[in-house]
C-alpha cells in the first residue's frame, strides 16, 4: 500500500499513543520531517544512495557560459543545494563525474588547469552552477544530476526509510512540534 | 432484536407488588395517602423507567442499541450548522460526493481543520489527503471533507417501551424504583432502587443483556 500523509500520521499517533485528534496536526509536520530525513540521509554514507536523484531524468542544460540556474530543479525535484557535493553530476553519457571546485579554489588555481580539456569541473555561486572544463571552456551540453534531494512522501523508499521518518516525526512531536500540547490516546477526545 | 414488552412488564410488576403483605393490607385497609393505584399510572411509570434506560443508551457513544434511534443528517459542508435536536452526535461520516459512499470521519481541532482547508498541500501531497477530519463546535460542523453527514440519536417517548427486550428486568426494576413508597413494601422499593442504579451503570457500560433478579424469579 502506498504511503499517504494520513497513514504516516496514524503510524506516528499509534507509536506515541496520542489522542485521535492529533492526527491532522501530525500531518502538518510531515513536510518538515521529510526535509530533516533528507538532511540526515545525505550525511549518512550508508543510506545516502536511497535519496539520490535519478541522473537520467533530472537534467539541465547550461547556457553558453556554462551556467545553470538551479531554482527550477530545487523546486521540481527537491534538489538540496548545499548537499550537491555529496552526489555526482555527469555530462551526458560521459561516465566521469564533474569534480567540485570551490570559488576560492577556482580563483587561486584556475590557471593550473589550463589545457586539461578532458577534466570537467563545476562550482556553485548562489543558486547558479557553473560547469567548465579544465581549460576553462564552458560546458554547454546537458548535465545529469545524481544528487541528494528532499523526497515527497510517495517518492520516499518505504522499506528503507519509513522507520527513520517515523523516528524523526516522533521526536518532532515529543519535542513540542504540536502547538498547544497533545492529548494522549487514553484521554477523552 | 425486539423491544421490551410493556404488557409483560406490567404483569410482572403487579405480581411483585401484590405479592407483598403490605400491599395486600393496603387493599383491605388503604393508607391515607395511597398515590399509586391505576393501570395508567403503572403504564406511565414503566414508560418513565424505559425512558431513563433509553436516554442512557443514546448518551452512551458506541452502544449497540443506539442505532435504533439514529437520525442521519443531509450531506453537510464545512461551516454548516448540524440539525437542531436534543440529541448527542454518535457518528460523523464523510464522502467526496453528496450521494457517494460515506466512511467514518475522525475528530480533529477546528483551527487545524480551517488551516488545512486553506492550505491543503501543507498537510498532504494532494488535497484528498486532508479529507476525513471534523470537529463540532457550538453546533457548527467544521469538516475537511467535501460532504459530511452527522448521525444523531434523538429519542421521543411513545406509548410502548423502546429499550431492548434484554433490558426487561431493568425496566421492571426502574418501574418499581420509581413507585412512591407510600402504602407499599418499602424494602421492595429500596431493593429495586439499588438494582435499577446497578442496571443503569451496566447500560452505560454497553451491556447488551441485563440479568434476571433471582429474588424476583420466585414470584413469577
Amino acid at each position: 500500500m502506498a504511503l499517504t500523509y494520513p497513514i504516516v500520521a496514524e503510524l506516528v499517533r499509534g507509536r506515541l499513543q496520542l489522542g485521535a485528534k492529533e492526527k491532522l496536526r501530525i500531518q502538518k509536520l510531515i513536510p518538515s520531517g521529510l526535509q530533516r530525513l533528507a538532511e540526515e540521509v545525505s550525511q549518512d554514507t550508508q543510506k545516502r544512495r536511497f535519496l539520490l536523484t535519478d541522473r537520467f531524468t533530472v537534467t539541465a542544460t547550461p547556457d553558453a557560459t556554462g551556467a545553470i540556474d538551479l531554482t527550477s530543479l530545487i523546486n521540481s525535484s527537491g534538489l538540496m543545494l548545499d548537499k550537491i557535493r555529496y552526489g555526482a553530476i555527469y555530462n551526458g553519457t560521459d561516465q566521469r563525474q564533474l569534480d567540485y571546485f570551490s570559488n576560492s579554489q577556482f580563483a587561486e588555481y584556475s590557471m593550473a588547469f589550463a589545457n586539461t580539456y578532458q577534466t570537467k569541473f563545476y562550482r556553485l555561486t548562489g543558486r547558479t552552477l557553473h560547469a567548465f572544463r579544465g581549460d576553462q571552456t564552458p560546458i554547454t551540453t546537458d548535465l545529469n544530476f545524481q544528487v541528494p534531494y528532499t523526497p515527497t512522501l510517495s517518492q520516499m523508499p518505504e522499506n528503507d526509510l519509513l522507520t527513520d521518518l517515523l523516528d524523526i516525526l516522533g521526536e518532532m512531536v515529543t519535542s513540542g512540534g504540536l502547538q498547544g500540547g497533545v492529548t494522549r490516546a487514553d484521554e477523552n477526545t | 432484536m425486539a423491544v421490551a414488552n410493556i404488557t409483560e412488564i406490567a404483569s410482572r410488576y403487579n405480581r411483585l407488588v401484590f405479592a407483598t403483605d403490605l400491599y395486600q393490607r393496603t387493599l383491605s385497609s388503604p393508607p391515607k395517602k395511597q398515590s399509586f393505584n391505576s393501570d395508567q399510572e403503572i403504564t406511565d411509570i414503566i414508560l418513565e423507567a424505559d425512558e431513563l434506560l433509553c436516554l442512557d443508551i443514546r448518551n452512551t457513544i458506541g452502544h449497540e442499541w443506539a442505532p435504533t434511534f439514529f437520525a442521519l443528517s443531509a450531506a453537510l459542508q464545512n461551516g454548516a450548522p448540524i440539525p437542531a435536536m436534543d440529541a448527542p452526535v454518535h457518528k460523523v461520516t464523510w464522502s467526496t460526493a453528496a450521494d457517494g459512499t460515506y466512511q467514518d470521519s475522525e475528530v480533529s481541532y477546528k483551527n487545524d481543520i480551517i488551516e488545512a482547508i486553506k492550505n491543503p498541500l501543507r498537510f498532504g501531497e494532494q488535497v484528498s489527503d486532508i479529507y476525513g477530519y471534523h470537529e463540532i463546535v457550538a453546533s457548527v460542523l467544521y469538516s475537511t471533507s467535501p460532504y459530511t453527514k452527522v448521525t444523531q440519536c434523538p429519542w421521543t417517548r411513545t406509548a410502548v417501551c423502546q429499550s431492548p427486550q434484554s433490558y426487561t428486568t431493568g425496566v421492571l426494576a426502574g418501574a418499581l424504583a420509581l413507585t412512591p413508597k407510600e402504602g407499599l413494601d418499602s424494602g421492595l422499593i429500596t431493593f429495586a432502587e439499588k438494582k435499577f442504579e446497578e442496571f443503569r451503570a451496566m447500560v452505560r457500560a454497553r451491556a447488551m443483556i441485563l440479568p434476571e433478579i433471582v429474588e424476583w424469579e420466585e414470584s413469577r
